[in-house]
């Protein structure tokens, strides 16, 4: 005859059962626990079939109890498993790397050239103001890039604009065409075959016959703006200037328009956002003033309006310019703007 | 433009610290650059005037003198090494703990007493180098006998000196006097102008010297006075001082009145030896053909007829505008003179000066555009000031020769004006008195409420303002821009371009980047040897270039984007072992294409190219990447005319930069769009680039983009109907394509899918054949396909396969 079955026996069994499932670490142990227990030839279905040796009257209980037990067990087993899943699975090679200090996989990860970056950072700062994107050609005639501008030939507005010429004559024995010096005969180009109105930006590259240094390089880019409308005005000027540096460079921007000249432009101003670098106290980067200057700006000159067919009695607009190296170095840091155009991946692979 | 400050008060009274006047002028577009603070190091109880009361000899060392020098109250004795001492004589002393340049260090230092040879000195003499005067001095500073005495140095010479960066539409700013309007507009001063008025003698210039202008397009007015019997020497301490502060250096009285008077008026002028002058005639007119003149620097001169020259009864004496010439220039003989002041044409005297590239003062300021009005305030003032400073009779009355007279044209000014540039309105008073205080006269006027319109007249002095936004600056700047309202436009916002290629290469730039390439922009300009080295030098064809280039690295258009590229991977090949590298560029490229007459002429496209060279990926602790090879590049390609809905093809191309076997043409609606390939050993060594395998492509971005019309991806309904999936392995050929083969499987209705699985030489298969697998989807709209209907279509294909290329089901023999 078989032990006899007592609730005492099985409170122990499932103590025994709860703390050797709880100590088992590997897969095999468990595995084995679980033929211990539940096995065909385990102790649990030992005593279930042992229930016909009981009392009829505790047999009920017993089952019931047995029944609970097992259960419990199966649960216990489950949950062991889903837990260790992992680990379960693991090869030895694997389990040693199970250390999370070891370093990530690292990925060559695709970047944006700084320039390309800060041009689409301002395009898109002005897009939902109603610009659109159009380029022009980077060898210009010099109609569109002085003359059309109010800068005509031997005027000294052209020392302001130092230019690579081409060397190409036409059948006059002119040299007409050079690199563009900015990306202002674009506001000639659109409004030439445009009519009002008129909302564009112009970002591109332009030329400077300039010796480089840390500051300068021959070889940089612009973003232009142009609107022209009926009714445009300074002040409108001043509203679409001050949302573009609070996107760019911070809600809390001060700006700052002061009187400069441009030949295309009158009245023309240049515009300063508040160093936020020092917040206008002075330092290094503003050169002690508070102040940075961030473009040329102006209300579009009546002679440019008339030269392109624009009656400037009924139409005004404005036009400003920018240098994207130098809102780029004034964001990131940069401090010498050679390192745009050398191509070193350890600068590029930094944006 | 230099302005000392202390000569600017002497036309306009101000109280400004010079920084905060310096802020304001900034603000109304006169750039201050920077301020030179003279004698900042000079305390005011440590370096003071004093006057040498008596010299003794050191007793020991010859060359050393005992000066004792008188401080107001005090007088110190001490040791000086200079030579130019003498008693009562004004000088610079400077006390123990003064801070001055050491003449050993080149830096400043504290004075400390010392003993000298053994005589004990507190404190020294100065020189200009000590005090930082002058880069150079010799012997000690000598200040005006009438330097009071106990004074501090700083009190006497110390000044500011504005360094102001002038824009080119302001001549008038370069000159004192027009800073000191900008200055009186400012601060509401009044500006009090010098002294003009001189005595004449009885003896009138038009006896003496007779004028014509030839040419008066170049020349619109020209004006003389005569001087006898004048001093030559050097110039008064106070006059040689304003000029050093203003960067020109002193000659003698005649030449430093004439530049003094330019920096003052800004009208530059030119004094002539009289007596040098040959028939008593001064002609003003174009220069002949083979003319040439030796101007004032010793140069001679080869003139064209579009310079103007003055001449005397023989020859050119002068470069109208520019530079006097050697053959009447004023020197130490020199008694009389005549003194010009003339008008000449900007386009002219700036075509000259570049020509000969000869720029002085004077072409500067004319060729910026000059006021003739200008030009007798400078010759009255000039006149005063040689009767004062060189003695001399003035001759009667002066030379005056313009076409007609110079009438100021009015400019209106309406308060529509004022609203429609600005958005704003004005009051006419405030209009009226920020004018005023510029020196504009307002000769008429219009008011009615908030209403005006104003006739003005702009000063003698300003060139620049000929419209109605000339006067709305002038108003708006005086005023501060801060003082204008903030808007955003109300006008309605124009109808878009929503194709430009601006877009389409924003998105190519994100595809590229979103695979793990690195952006590169590199110049436009290149040379014939890296042209060259990419063999991308027609010899047919011209390479355009520039025709002032700053180096021959940089004289030529690149007509590729190759050489760029290349150039880029070779700065970046160390970085090619440890993590692969993988960047592209899009800009333009520049060809001749046909011109207007047949002729070649520049001009430009936008191109992609991509390069890709070593690891995949980055190395890691367990993990150590394979070499990218030709399918990571065409990969690429696929990945992105799939993303820009374009279609896509590949033919074998003959680009000569190539390994013959693998390179293609990518192709775009059957055009040819661009080429993909692994570069060949020669253009490697030719950029000395790494000699592992280097992927290219290159892709003509303005063609790509006409062909991308419809950039909407369609989208496609899944096939409710469940596929069914079917591996073919085959033996085909070794040179049998691939493609050929998909295309051939994807011809079949019912297959929806087709991909390589497996591509296998070797073991098994006979040496001139491969084995390939295809794994296919086979699905239909109408219903779950059943095996019957599959293995049907399945057979036909196979068979296809068979009699198209040859091949064979790989179970069914090996
Ligand atoms: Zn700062």
């Amino acid at each position: 005859m078989s032990e006899v079955l007592n609730i005492e026996k099985i409170g122990q069994i499932t103590d025994n059962a709860i703390s050797e499932i709880s100590k088992s670490v590997s897969k095999d142990e468990i595995s084995n626990l679980r033929v211990k227990y539940l096995g065909r030839k385990g102790i649990i279905p030992a005593l279930l079939r042992s229930i016909r040796d009981v009392d009829v009257v505790d047999r009920k209980i017993f089952g019931q109890e047995l029944n609970v037990l097992k259960n419990n067990l199966e649960e216990l087993f489950e949950e062991k498993i889903n837990q260790n899943k992992e680990d379960l699975y693991l090869s030895d090679k694997e389990k040693s790397l199970q250390d999370i200090s070891l370093p990530g996989r690292k990925k060559n990860v695709g970047t944006l050239h700084p320039t390309s970056r800060v041009v689409r950072e301002i395009c898109d700062a002005f897009l939902p103001m109603g610009f659109q994107v159009v380029e022009g050609p980077e060898i210009e005639l010099d109609k569109y890039n002085f003359e059309l501008l109010n800068i005509p030939k031997d005027h000294p507005s052209r020392d302001m604009f130092d230019t690579f010429w081409v060397d190409w004559k036409n059948d006059q024995g002119e040299y007409p065409l050079l690199m563009r010096t900015h990306t202002s005969p674009m506001q000639a180009r659109v409004m030439e075959t445009t009519e009002p109105p008129v909302r564009v930006l112009v970002p591109g590259k332009v030329f400077r016959y300039e010796a480089t240094d840390a500051s300068h390089e021959w070889h940089f880019f612009q973003v232009e703006g142009l609107a022209v409308d009926r009714g445009i005005t300074f002040a409108d000027l001043k509203g679409t200037v001050y949302e573009f540096a609070r996107t760019i460079f911070g809600s809390d921007r001060k700006i700052r328009f002061r009187c400069d000249y441009f030949p295309f432009v009158e009245p023309g101003v240049d515009v300063s956002i508040d160093c936020f670098i020092c917040e206008g106290n002075g330092c290094r980067v503003c050169g002690k003033t508070g102040w940075i200057e961030i473009m040329g700006a102006g209300m579009v000159h009546p002679k440019v309006l008339s030269s392109v067919g624009y009656d400037p009695e009924i139409y005004s607009g404005f036009a400003f310019g920018m240098g994207v190296e130098r809102i780029a170095m004034l964001k990131y840091g940069i401090e010498d703007i050679r390192l745009f155009y050398s191509n070193d991946l350890r600068f590029l692979k930094q944006f | 433009m230099k302005i000392p400050i202390s000569w600017l008060k002497k036309y306009i009274a101000f109280e400004q610290e010079p920084q905060n006047l310096a802020d304001h002028l900034t603000m109304v577009g006169l750039e201050v650059e920077k301020i030179d603070n003279v004698g900042l190091n000079w305390a005011k109880d440590k370096v003071v005037i004093g006057e040498i009361s008596s010299i003794d000899v050191h007793p020991n060392a010859e060359r050393l003198r005992l000066p004792t020098v008188l401080l107001g109250g005090i007088s110190v004795k001490v040791v000086c090494g200079a030579d130019n001492l003498y008693v009562g004589q004004k000088i610079a002393f400077a006390h123990e703990g003064a801070e001055l340049l050491s003449n050993r260090s080149k830096k400043i230092e504290v004075l400390k007493s010392a003993t000298i040879r053994g005589v004990e000195s507190s404190g020294m003499v100065c020189s200009e180098f000590e005090l930082g005067l002058s880069e150079y001095s010799e012997g000690i500073l000598e200040l005006p006998p009438d330097a009071p005495i106990g004074m501090p140095l700083i009190d006497y010479l110390g000044d500011n000196i504005l360094d102001i960066d002038v824009t080119p539409n302001r001549p008038d700013c370069l000159s004192v006097l027009g800073v000191a309007h900008e200055v009186a507009a400012l601060t509401g001063g009044v500006v009090s102008f010098p002294n003009n008025n001189y005595d004449e003698s009885d003896t009138s210039i038009e006896s003496r010297i007779k004028v014509k202008i030839e040419d008066s397009e170049k020349c619109s007015r020209y004006m003389l006075s005569l001087i006898d019997n004048i001093n030559i020497a050097e110039s008064p301490k106070w006059l040689q001082d304003i000029l050093i502060k203003s960067d020109v250096r002193p000659i003698n009285n005649i030449v430093d009145i004439t530049n003094f008077v330019m920096l003052e008026y800004g009208q530059p002028l030119h004094a002539f030896d009289f007596d040098k002058i040959q028939g008593g005639q001064i002609i003003v007119r174009s220069a002949k053909a083979k003319e040439f003149i030796t101007t004032l620097d010793n140069q001679k001169r080869n003139l064209e007829p579009y310079m103007v020259v003055i001449c005397d009864s023989e020859s050119p004496i002068a470069l109208g505008g520019i530079m006097g010439g050697d053959k009447c220039e004023v020197d130490g003989n020199t008694k009389s003179i005549v003194l010009e002041s003339a008008n000449f044409n900007q386009t002219f005297i700036r075509k000259t000066s570049s020509e000969l590239k000869l720029r002085t003062e004077a072409s500067y300021r004319f060729e910026r555009g000059l006021r003739p009005e200008l030009t007798q305030h400078a010759l009255f003032r000039a006149t005063s000031l040689i009767k004062e400073i060189c003695g001399g009779q003035v001759a009667k009355g002066f030379v005056d020769i313009k076409l007609e007279e110079f009438i100021s044209k009015n400019v209106m000014l309406s308060s529509n004006d004022i609203s429609r540039v600005l958005g704003v309105e004005i009051d006419p008073l405030e209009i009226e008195s920020i004018l005023n205080s510029l020196g504009f006269s307002i000769e008429n006027k219009f008011v009615d409420g908030k209403k005006y319109r104003f006739s003005v007249i702009p000063p003698y002095w300003r060139s620049d303002i000929s419209i109605p936004e000339d006067l709305v600056e002038e108003v708006a700047r005086i005023r501060g821009y801060e003082n204008i309202p903030t808007k955003m436009i109300s006008s309605s916002i124009p109808s878009g371009n929503k194709y430009s290629i601006f877009n389409f290469k924003e998105s190519i730039r994100d595809l590229l980047v979103s695979i793990g390439m690195n952006e590169t922009i590199s110049y436009n300009l290149t040379n014939l040897n890296d042209l060259d080295k990419s063999g991308f030098l027609d010899k047919d064809i011209p390479a355009f270039k520039v025709l002032n280039p700053m180096s021959l690295e940089q004289e030529y258009f690149r007509n590729s984007l190759r050489p760029s590229i290349f150039n880029t991977l070779s700065n970046n090949r160390l970085l090619i072992e440890k993590e692969g590298v993988k960047i592209f560029e899009i800009g333009k490229v520049f060809f001749a294409s046909n011109g207007e007459e047949g002729n070649f002429m520049p001009s430009e496209k936008e191109y992609l190219v991509g390069v890709l060279q070593g690891k995949k990926n980055i190395d890691s602790w367990n993990t150590v990447q394979e070499e990218m090879d030709f399918f990571d590049a065409k990969g690429i390609i696929e990945h992105l005319f799939f993303k820009l809905n374009l279609d896509l093809d590949f033919f074998e191309s003959i680009d000569n930069m190539f390994e013959n076997e693998l390179s293609a043409n990518i192709i775009c609606q059957n055009d040819v769009v661009g080429v993909l390939g692994e570069v060949n050993n020669q253009i490697k060594k030719n950029f000395d680039l790494d000699p592992s395998p280097l992927l290219f492509f290159e892709i003509n971005l303005e063609k790509l983009n006409s062909l991308s019309k419809d950039k909407f991806k369609k989208y496609i309904p899944f096939n409710i109907y469940p596929g069914a999936y079917r591996d073919i392995s085959l033996v085909v050929d070794k040179n049998i394509q691939v493609g050929d083969i998909n295309k051939l499987i994807l011809q079949n209705k019912l297959v929806s899918e087709s991909s390589l699985v497996d591509l296998y030489f070797g073991k098994g298969i006979p040496e001139d054949k491969k084995s390939v697998m295809f794994s296919l989807v086979f699905e239909s709209g109408k219903g779950t396909l059943t095996s019957n209907q599959i293995e049907k279509s399945l057979n036909q294909m196979i068979k296809k396969i068979e009699r198209k290329f040859g091949a064979y089901l790989r179970s069914s023999k090996d």
